[in-house]
């Protein structure tokens, strides 16, 4: 049984996106509900605590973030192989604080069934609301959870699309607070296009979402890639700011599941698995 | 006790209410989703949807339903039931209901109340302070607890004089709880004041104004300007202006209590096949008569959920005209590649046959708004639409009805039809590009500002006919459909198929589990409490241990390795092939 929050403590939090952040500058933020001053240099990323007797944070960059851990020994960051391919662009779609708990937005992240709704005419349209049926894994060797065979009608499913597309997702739960999107490629169809949201969690119900897009698109700028994520994510905001409460409920009875859920179930059962309660509901 | 004793509260007017819109309010830090159906009354809801817990302020008033803007759920006004879940269009709705709050509308204000003890006691006691006509006057927000909003108003009721056409010395007030009474001695006319307590440090003060003279504009903005001037004094003297939490969710209520339950209407009822007919070579009619004599209510478009004989649960829309109260009347085409629901009906359900049957949320509903209902029905998917067209026919109703078949033979329910002066236009026997170009025809020469669309039959040619009316111009919300025969495996799955018995193994209690019937309401009738609340095997509620039994699993919720082990069942919808079953509770 594990400690409780030890599974968030014993691990790795984004802090900020390398491409947006100055060489030599100080900057602070929080994690897990502490206080973190860092600075970057040519090299390397350099953090601590408020308390600075404490020694330095162990600090890590890669997938285009910066990464702190608060423990002296946290287990690797999630392997997302894709982002060692050279012929994939790996580009950050900013920032956004959300005054919610992170849990909510990965799950938020996690769902198809909003598609219609939210983002209409873009993931998705009415009357094709349908969620068929896909398979949710346990992976125990790596301890994730992952949602196979998931397919959604999109009248523009990424920047790249000019047509409806039937796309096929692959859903990853790394950490409690990182998941992995798969989705159909439309410039090489042997491939699949890789978006990650890394969540840091600032305090119980408030976090800031950093969205890393790994992608083969030789058609939109950087700039073209980055505002149709922010639209994206300006839908979702304003479901987030309006779910009550705003800890996940881990209660299975509290918030009522149909079989489109099955993933978010899963999730909610997997973080009460490793007895994390911080950014649920209690 | 009267009125206000029995903890009404006033938490909005009349007017904040007008036709499809969501108002919201606070009580006591409780939110809530006000909303008016389009028969005028009023809903008072839990600001929560029950799946995801998006505020339903957001969501859209369709008349008589409440639809969250997240995933598109629908629930109905009245009962707070969900009717509608998108992402599985043809499977029973969501158990989800959303908590409602006793409401009453009475002089111009909605009244609320959280606690629902005595719900019995009902509101006609409410006696208005004079005969007089009366007004609201604008409400005031104070950022205040409401018992110092009533104390401000008190000490401060000289000021309200201009209001009621009195004399500042003469003014008089009297305080019932959180209502307040002003009146004079040398005028006929009367305020009342009922604080809303919004929260521990806010209110709102809704004012009634009763008077024969027509209120002017002058007497309206002196009390605006009293009330703000007054209770803005206050906020500044008491340091209270600092916002509350805002709490959304049932404080009274802990997440452990169960949610509201569905009606009996939903409830699975016993019925015996009184008669089958041949209705063309491959679709065979049923009539099926309630054992305890209900009298049925049929809603056109309504599906009966049956669990055929060999145990399979199948949805099968009921064609019954609106006075044919007796016996459902169900069409089932006998598919050559069905995994046995529809050949089981076609074999074993004889005259004479019991079967378990359930009546669930009709989810494809012919609308109110006025407009000319266009039937388009191929082959068995004529089925709803029948009883639609029945329903028209008699209420008097303009239709125009399209029936789609292989053949004259392939026409089913002919005599019905016939029977009922049901007018329609067959087409037999199109080619595919002929229905396209019948369909394309027929849509393009029909009017979306006078028509709504109600199409069911086989899945391509429901999505040929939603292209087609998007490009005549149909917006979406009048393109009715349901697809007839879609695998779907997002709707509830069938339990099994033959007789177990369950053995307790802490009691030793047994009890045996008929065809068809879910584990989890076996389990719940002979009194073994089982904690349960999706109903869908998503949720994970009703987790179960197993000692012995072969098991059926139909739940998303377990891992594969789980479902291997055979120690672990979701009641609700799995099941077991063995001769009996061990659960270890």
């Amino acid at each position: 049984m594990h400690k409780e929050n030890s599974f968030l403590l014993n691990d790795w939090h984004p802090i900020a996106a390398v491409a947006e952040t100055v060489v030599g500058k100080q900057y602070s933020t929080r994690v897990l509900g502490k206080e973190i001053r860092y600075t970057l240099t040519n090299d390397h990323l350099i953090a601590r605590t408020e308390n600075s007797d404490l020694p330095l944070l162990l600090t890590k960059i890669t997938y285009g973030l910066l990464w702190v851990s608060l423990s002296e020994n946290p287990r690797d960051v999630p392997d997302i192989p894709e982002f060692k391919e050279h012929d994939r662009r790996v580009i950050s779609a900013g920032a956004i604080r959300i005054a919610t708990s992170g849990l909510r937005v990965v799950e938020n992240f996690l769902d198809m069934a909003h598609f219609p709704f939210v983002h209409t005419d873009i993931l998705g349209a009415e009357p094709l609301t349908e969620v068929t049926a896909y398979d949710v894994e346990i992976h125990e060797e790596v301890d994730e959870v992952h949602a196979v065979n998931c397919r959604f009608t999109q009248p523009k499913g990424s920047a790249a699309a000019s047509e409806p597309v039937d796309m096929q997702y692959v859903y990853r739960i790394a950490r409690p607070f990182i998941a992995i999107l798969y989705k159909t490629c439309v410039v090489d169809p042997n491939r699949l296009d890789v978006l990650g949201l890394f969540i840091q969690p600032v305090d119980e119900e408030s976090c800031i979402a950093h969205t890393i897009m790994c992608y083969l698109d030789d058609v939109n700028t950087d700039k073209q890639l980055r505002d149709f994520q922010q639209r994206i994510f300006g839908q979702d905001l304003m479901i987030l700011l309006n779910q009550v409460p705003k800890g996940l409920p881990l209660d299975p009875k509290y918030e009522t599941p149909v079989r489109a859920d099955a993933l978010s179930s899963a999730y909610r059962r997997w973080i009460k698995a490793r007895n994390v309660t911080f950014g649920t509901a209690r | 006790m009267d009125f206000f004793n029995q903890g009404w509260q006033a938490v909005a007017c009349s007017e904040d209410l007008p036709l499809r819109h969501v108002y919201q309010a606070q009580l006591l830090g409780q939110e809530l989703a006000l909303w008016r159906d389009d028969s005028g009354a009023v809903n008072a809801w839990e600001n929560r949807c029950p799946h995801r817990g998006l505020r339903l302020s957001l969501g859209v008033n369709t008349g008589d339903q409440l639809k969250c803007q997240y995933h598109g759920w629908k629930y109905e006004t009245g009962s707070g039931r969900c009717l509608f879940v998108p992402a599985h269009r043809n499977a029973t709705p969501s158990t989800a209901c959303v908590r409602q709050y006793p409401c009453v509308e009475i002089d111009g204000l909605v009244f609320v109340k959280l606690d629902k003890s005595d719900e019995a006691q009902t509101s006609n006691d409410y006696q208005p302070p004079t005969r007089l006509p009366s007004t609201n006057l604008r409400s005031t927000p104070a950022a205040m607890a409401a018992d110092v909003a009533v104390r401000t108003i008190m000490q401060a009721r000289q000021s309200l004089a201009p209001v009621i056409a009195a004399q500042p010395d003469s003014v008089e007030i009297q305080a019932n709880g959180l209502i307040l009474d002003l009146g004079g001695t040398e005028t006929p006319d009367k305020l009342r004041l009922f604080v809303q307590p919004e929260s521990a440090t806010t209110s709102v003060v809704h004012a009634r104004l009763y008077t024969a003279t027509q209120t002017s504009f002058a007497r309206k903005v002196a009390f605006i300007h009293v009330m703000e001037e007054l209770l803005s004094l206050a906020e500044q003297c008491t340091g209270l202006s600092q916002n509350a939490k805002i709490i959304a969710t049932d404080t009274g209520h802990s997440s452990a209590q169960p949610q509201p339950t569905e009606s009996d209407s939903r409830k699975p009822f016993t019925c015996t096949v009184v008669a089958r007919e041949i209705e063309t070579p491959d679709i065979t009619s049923f009539w099926l008569k309630p054992d305890d004599d209900r009298a049925l209510i049929i809603d056109p478009g309504m599906h009966a959920s049956v669990v055929t004989p060999a145990g399979f649960i199948r949805q099968y829309s009921v064609v019954n005209a609106p006075d044919e109260d007796r016996a459902l009347v169900i069409g089932v085409k006998n598919e050559p590649d069905s995994r046995g629901g529809s050949r089981s009906m076609h074999l074993d359900a004889a005259i004479g046959t019991k079967l378990q049957v359930t009546l669930p949320a009709n989810q494809f509903r012919l609308n109110s708004d006025g407009r000319t209902a266009l039937l388009i029905a191929g082959g068995v998917g004529v089925t709803p639409l029948l009883s639609m067209a029945l329903h028209l026919q008699q209420a008097g109703r303009p239709y125009k009805f399209h029936y789609l078949a292989r053949s004259t033979e392939h026409l089913a329910f002919a005599e019905r039809l016939r029977n009922g002066d049901i007018s329609y236009v067959p087409h037999l026997g199109l080619s595919v590009d002929d229905t396209r170009q019948t369909l394309y025809h027929l849509l393009q020469d029909t009017d979306p500002a006078t028509h709504d669309i109600y199409v069911c039959g086989p899945q391509p040619m429901i999505d040929l006919v939603i292209s087609l009316a998007n490009e005549a111009g149909f917006p979406v919300e009048q393109i009715n459909f349901e697809y007839f025969g879609l695998a779907t495996n997002s709707s509830k799955p069938s339990v099994t198929s033959g007789v177990y018995q369950v053995i307790i193994k802490s009691t030793g209690k047994r009890f045996s589990v008929e065809a068809g019937k879910p584990l989890l309401q076996a389990c719940l009738e002979n009194g073994v409490n089982i904690d349960y609340s999706c109903e869908q095997g998503v949720c994970g509620a009703c987790i179960t241990k197993v000692d012995d039994g072969e098991l059926v699993h139909s739940d998303v919720y377990l891992s594969s390795k789980e479902k291997e082990s055979g120690k672990l069942i979701m009641p609700c919808v799995s099941g077991c092939t063995s001769k009996t079953l061990t659960l270890d509770i």
